[in-house]
């Protein structure tokens, strides 16, 4: 059965997605087509749906088993489209491999080697994980390619992200340590939210009030990136934690929102391209 | 005993006859509507198949499995249309809707034969809800080809994208309408609410003939 508190925040994220999909539908109208847009409006349809299914499935069916339900379906909808949007608004950079792009397909694996551990069900989360993975290459790639971070600060991310893996691998290893693990986990998530949701505001404001192309690329790479770490936070937690990153993550979803028409505001001529299909 | 076979011969038949005598753009639509029959078919062949090797319930198969065997098979002959004949968008998008129309019409008179003497309001819902269902999850994949199409860097997450897409929407209403009162009221209206999101940011296109 479902909680008040995971209810509440799923009606929140509900409307914030209802609220971001009538922006786009309001802005396709009167700006005319756009791929980019096209594909955000398809992800948040998928994020919608999924959120949809989620909660009508515990609510209308809690005692059914869940196999592969569309709502993780619908979830790996989501991760492909936003790739698609990203791959056509950096299709002009090269495709290079560099170390952050080989540790995030190792970080990908683990995520799946750790759902398939915590869940028990290895076929779907084989499927999941691969347009999982996928999204996560293409996510860093396009941070990397505009620049979005200092080497700094992509260490400290990289470091994050492997020392969250290996209090997770501990506290699976070790059942006595798995709550001590699980609290350490949240608190440096909740952290590596606040810093990188700030950077990511900031940017996006700057990148409005300056009208750069530039500065809105990078806005979008760094939400994309803090919704990645959103995600990475909401498969390691339990209740009630999990509904408290979905907060994080409906946060997200408006910061993506912004940066997308702050492109769109500050590229009229990539603009005019996006608007063949 | 209603034997689904009986009743797509019978639909597709005439149908088939009457390519012959259309024009081609009506040939292709007429078409892909006996596809859309075939498809229907083949997919109520393989959840069978599935439910019986899997030992799950109807209910089970219907909310979880059905949804992604359907929307596979339907993008499967829109597939081949797409790679083999490279039609323009709005041949295809035609190609896309008689799929969903002939795989909604077959359902439907397979239901209806199959039950004793339905009441109009179960009739209307059909059309209404399970119809446009079908049409909408067959736009949904034609959006995600056309797409895949002319952005050839993200064909592989457009033509994935679009399939979960229409399985994630197709899987929510087959959950909504599987629980009586308010949630399958709501899952009736689910694919009318989705007609108006694909027609609304698009209308001016699709009035000059140019679709998506």
């Amino acid at each position: 059965m479902i909680d008040p508190l995971t209810l509440g925040l799923n009606i929140v994220q509900v409307s914030a997605l209802v609220f971001s999909i009538a922006m786009i539908v309001r802005w396709l109208r009167n700006r005319g087509n756009s791929v980019v847009l096209g594909f955000l409006l398809y992800a948040y349809v998928c994020i919608l749906i999924s959120d949809i299914y989620w909660n009508a499935m515990l609510i209308l069916k809690p005692e059914l088993r869940i196999p592969f339900a569309a709502s993780e379906i619908a979830d790996m909808g989501a991760f492909l489209f936003l790739a698609a949007m990203l791959g056509e608004i950096f299709r002009n950079y090269r495709l290079k491999l560099g170390w952050e792009t080989v540790l995030t397909a190792i970080h990908g694996v683990i995520s799946v080697v750790f759902w398939t551990a915590w869940a028990g069900e290895w076929f779907k989360n084989i499927i999941g994980g691969i347009p999982f993975i996928y999204y996560l290459f293409i996510v860093v790639w396009s941070s990397k390619k505009i620049q979005a971070f200092t080497k700094t600060e992509k260490i400290w991310i990289a470091v994050g992200i492997y020392v969250l893996n290996v209090l997770q691998g501990i506290g699976l290893l070790v059942s006595s340590l798995t709550d001590i693990m699980n609290y350490i986990s949240y608190v440096i998530i909740g952290i590596g939210f606040a810093l990188l949701g700030a950077k990511t505001y900031r940017t996006i404001r700057k990148a409005f009030r300056e009208e750069s192309s530039e500065l809105a690329r990078k806005a979008l790479a760094l939400s994309l990136i803090t919704l990645v770490w959103t995600q990475n936070g909401m498969y390691m937690s339990n209740e009630p934690f999990y509904s408290i990153e979905d907060v994080g993550f409906t946060v997200c979803v408006l910061l993506i929102l912004y940066s997308v028409f702050a492109i769109h505001k500050n590229s009229p001529d990539d603009e005019a391209e996006w608007g063949m299909i | 005993m209603v034997y689904s076979e009986n009743i797509l011969i019978c639909i597709a038949v005439p149908l088939v006859i009457a390519i012959l005598f259309t024009a081609k753009g009506t040939r292709s639509f007429l078409f892909s509507f006996v596809m859309g029959m075939v498809t229907c078919l083949i997919s109520a062949y393989i959840s069978g198949f599935l439910r019986f090797v899997m030992n799950v319930e109807t209910e089970e198969m219907a909310v979880f499995y059905s949804p992604l065997i359907e929307e596979a098979l339907k993008l499967l002959p829109l597939l081949f249309y797409m790679f083999v004949f490279i039609p323009d968008s709005s041949k295809l998008y035609t190609a896309a809707l008689g799929i969903g129309l002939g795989f909604a019409t077959f359902e439907n008179c397979c239901y209806i034969l199959s039950s004793t003497s339905p009441g109009l309001g179960y009739v209307l819902i059909r059309g209404m809800a399970v119809g446009i269902m079908h049409l909408v999850c067959a736009l949904f994949l034609a959006i995600g080809l056309d797409m895949a199409k002319r952005l050839r860097g993200v064909m592989v997450p457009g033509l994935f994208g679009a399939l979960t897409l229409s399985a994630g929407f197709h899987g929510l209403y087959n959950l909504l309408v599987s629980e009586p009162g308010i949630p399958a009221i709501i899952g009736y209206l689910l694919p009318i609410l989705n007609v108006a999101v694909l027609y609304y940011p698009y209308e001016k296109k699709i009035r000059n003939g140019l679709v998506y």
